[in-house]
């Protein structure tokens, strides 16, 4: 008997590789995190070409966070021994093993930490960047102008930016295969475009929640290699691991499940959200000031614009309805309250919109948070809309002389909004994950004065222009274990609004069960 | 005594680790010698081909076979507590950038060194952290917080990584000259060719994209890991 030279031997029984195509949807950041650059945000790039780079670990991440969030729901923390753990890897320390203080248990525990059985490789951009610029500004929700030192830029790759990916999942003996391809395959399902949509459920980069980084994979190839087969070794042995990107002549699936012969329910799905899809039309024009000039004659001001398939299309950002919707929430909340609760304003506005401590206002920080509160990101997704079909106008200006009413001498300027035509529409999708029920009835409100065009969006909103009108929106409502579509429309504007249920055999009274959720803001507030 | 060099071309930045950092600077530094120049010590290469070896071996499915294999692993490799019996046959040279380049460059580094050494405000034109920094570049990453979503606490990290499509070159010696006719021989160098075009992923971070590269095994003539006669001889059914 010969003795094995140490008994370490990790046993990988099977190889499994997978490959795709990874295409960027919307303008994404991917960030380098170098702080001594001309933009505030400069994107990563590769470190011999002029290509963007997207690490393994953001990848990596991305995917541990998708198939946590769907096997669990979401905001919550990962514990030794879950499928994800097993799949991506055991974390330097989990937070029930933190205040382990005997020494013992601690490296008795520590030596079951297993290493990642998902490799996931760094991708290359398939061509050269293409970027983007993006000014953001934040507004005072109070004066409803730009506060002060907050303006930043953020280097944006272009919508279609194309990377490669590859996976290769290890099947050590004695593991769960299974459950293993099972996490593999649901992980890998996020990157595919939803049904009816063409993005994919996750997003990378920053700004995800605001609507940047989305993106999807439309074909997926598989090779499975059994190392124990001498042939299918040799296979392996041989592989072109070299080459990026897909094999041409080599057969490709758009869904990985079926690719990788797994059978995946949405019983497992354990998130719970409210997602609001709705259609909506301009009602006047809408001027989002965008921070790059154009290289010929421009208008002093021109819209905000982004490539979508090469093209220049205008845009309502994430950033900017987000803005909008924040403040109004406020607004709201402050009315109901009668403005006699401002710490219950803060505390909802937070919990739904995210914050960051501001350094500016630290006294009053320590009197809110008591418990000295960390930053949190925004529980609302709110996506960017491209809107269809609108008509570029200028617009000159002057300002009037207060003194003499006659024109001010040198304020003449122009500016460039989209104007609507008949058939303009946009697409509007905000998604509030973990709702509260009374957090549903303010995202109804929220939706109600959009629709109305009682809040207008983007600037110059005091001369008339950013309001819209809505048309129909579709409510998904996942909450306690119940599935509900709920679907809103208005024919022609001062109709009545339809408010049905997408199952047209249900009989409950869809219009009261949206009030419910009124009824539970209120109540909430005057606690 | 035969000799082969191994060569490994970086598909991915990558970092041979030192185990250290370089306060302020990087959490993680890469191993690189006085020049400047990064490397891979033929301790750990020796230790990455032995691992994929092992790994093959482990899965063949036949008891002989296995056992067969084994053997000739231990033989190529060593067994650990050294006797004189037990040590292995391969010695590996540290994986370096080609020779030539670094000799000219070290050459050149020494002679400003010399200049600033006769003259204390002499600037020297080229240092060896030029040449590392020239060859690295750095990286970093934080991890997300879970529940909350913005970066984790205390976990920005950044490591040196070294330029990919760079080629190290790493000597293999032969205690003895491999005997063409002796099955146990060929055995050794099929082992070692199907070890070394296993071997993709080298220094750390390697399930995370670093690291990725392709090796590929020389005699003085000709390549070896494209020799299908070693590949197939490899676990083959007698």
């Amino acid at each position: 008997m010969i003795e094995n030279r140490h008994n370490s031997n990790r046993n990988i029984i099977r190889r499994i590789i997978v490959r795709g195509n990874l295409v960027l949807d919307t303008p994404t950041c991917l960030g380098s995190g170098d702080a001594d650059n001309l933009i505030d945000l400069p994107l990563l790039r590769d470190t011999i070409s002029n290509h963007a780079l997207l690490t393994g670990s953001s990848v990596a991440g991305a995917l541990r966070n998708y198939l946590r969030e769907h096997n669990k729901g979401y905001q919550l923390k990962d514990y030794r021994h879950e499928l994800v753990t097993k799949l991506f890897g055991d974390l330097f320390a989990y937070h029930n093993e933190v205040n382990i203080t005997d020494e013992k248990e601690k490296i008795k525990i520590k030596s079951q930490d297993n290493q990642s059985l998902l490799i996931i490789d760094d991708s290359i951009s398939n061509s050269t960047i293409q970027t983007e610029l993006r000014d953001s500004v934040k507004i005072d929700s109070v004066t409803r102008t730009a506060a002060d030192k907050a303006k930043y830029d953020l280097e944006l790759l272009q919508a279609g930016t194309e990377f490669p990916l590859c996976f290769e999942l290890l099947i050590e003996k004695g593991s769960d295969e299974p459950s293993l391809l099972k996490g593999l395959a649901i992980a890998l399902q996020g990157l595919e475009p939803v049904e009816g949509l063409e993005q994919g459920e996750i997003s990378l980069g920053i700004k995800k929640h605001r609507g940047f980084g989305r993106c999807h994979v439309n074909e997926w190839q598989v090779w499975q290699f059994d190392l124990t087969d001498h042939q299918q070794r040799l296979d392996w042995l041989k592989f072109e691991h070299w080459h990026s990107g897909l094999f041409p002549d080599y057969p490709t699936h758009t869904s990985i499940a079926k690719a990788l012969n797994v059978s995946l329910g949405e019983k497992d799905d354990q998130r719970e959200f409210c997602k609001i899809d709705a259609t909506f039309t301009l009602a006047s024009p809408l001027l989002i000031r965008s921070g790059q000039a154009s290289n010929d004659k421009a208008p002093d001001v021109v819209h905000l614009k982004s490539r979508r398939n090469g093209e220049l299309k205008p845009v309502l950002s994430g950033t900017s309805l987000a803005g909008v919707l924040r403040h109004r929430a406020e607004k709201i909340v402050n009315t109901l309250t009668e403005c006699k609760k401002p710490l219950v304003t803060k505390r909802i506005i937070k919990e739904i919109f995210g914050f960051v401590p501001d350094k500016k206002y630290q006294s009053e920080i320590e009197d809110i948070d008591q418990n000295n509160e960390k930053a949190k990101a925004s529980r609302l997704i709110v996506h960017e809309s491209v809107i269809e079909n609108t008509t570029d106008l200028v617009q000159n200006r002057i300002a009037i002389d207060r003194f003499t009413g006659g024109t001010l001498h040198g304020a003449l300027f122009n500016e460039q909004p989209i104007f609507p035509k008949k058939d303009t529409h946009l697409k509007l999708n905000l998604e509030l994950r973990n709702p509260e029920d009374y957090e549903i009835g303010l995202l109804l409100l929220l939706l109600k004065d959009l629709w109305t065009g009682d809040l207008p969006v983007g600037g110059t909103s005091s001369i008339g222009r950013g309001r819209l009108q809505g048309k129909d929106a579709t409510i998904t409502l996942r909450i306690k274990q119940e599935k509900r579509k709920l679907i809103i429309e208005q024919s022609e504007n001062n109709q009545s609004l339809i408010i049905r249920e997408d199952d047209p055999e249900s009989t409950d009274n869809t219009a009261e069960y949206l009030q419910y959720f009124l009824d539970e803001l209120n109540k909430e507030l005057k606690k | 005594m035969s000799k082969y060099t191994i060569k490994i071309t970086l598909l991915s930045d990558t970092t041979f680790g030192r185990g250290d950092g370089v306060a302020g600077l990087v959490d993680q530094e890469v191993e690189h010698d006085r020049y400047g120049f990064p490397y891979l010590r033929g301790r750990t290469l020796k230790g990455l081909l032995s691992e994929e070896c092992d790994n093959l071996v482990a899965v063949l499915s036949d008891e002989n076979q296995r056992q067969h294999w084994q053997k000739i692993s231990n033989e190529l490799f060593g067994v650990p507590g050294s006797t004189l019996g037990t040590q292995g046959k391969i010695h590996l040279g540290d994986a370096c950038l080609p020779s030539d380049l670094r000799t000219e460059i070290a050459a050149q580094i020494d002679s400003e060194e010399k200049k600033k050494q006769n003259d204390k405000k002499y600037k020297p034109k080229l240092t060896s952290t030029d040449i590392l920094e020239s060859l690295t570049t750095i990286r970093r990453q934080t991890a997300i917080d879970t529940e909350t979503g913005i970066s984790a606490d205390h976990s920005l990290r950044s490591a040196r990584v070294i330029l990919r499509e760079l080629i190290f070159e790493s000597n293999i010696l032969f205690e003895t000259e491999l005997d063409e006719n002796s099955d146990d021989d060929q055995d050794m160098l099929a082992l070692l060719t199907v070890g070394t075009l296993a071997l993709r992923r080298i220094g750390s971070g390697r399930n995370r994209g670093k690291g990725h590269v392709k090796c590929s095994l020389y005699d003085s003539a000709q390549e070896i890991t494209k020799n299908m006669n070693y590949i197939q001889r490899f676990g083959r059914n007698k």
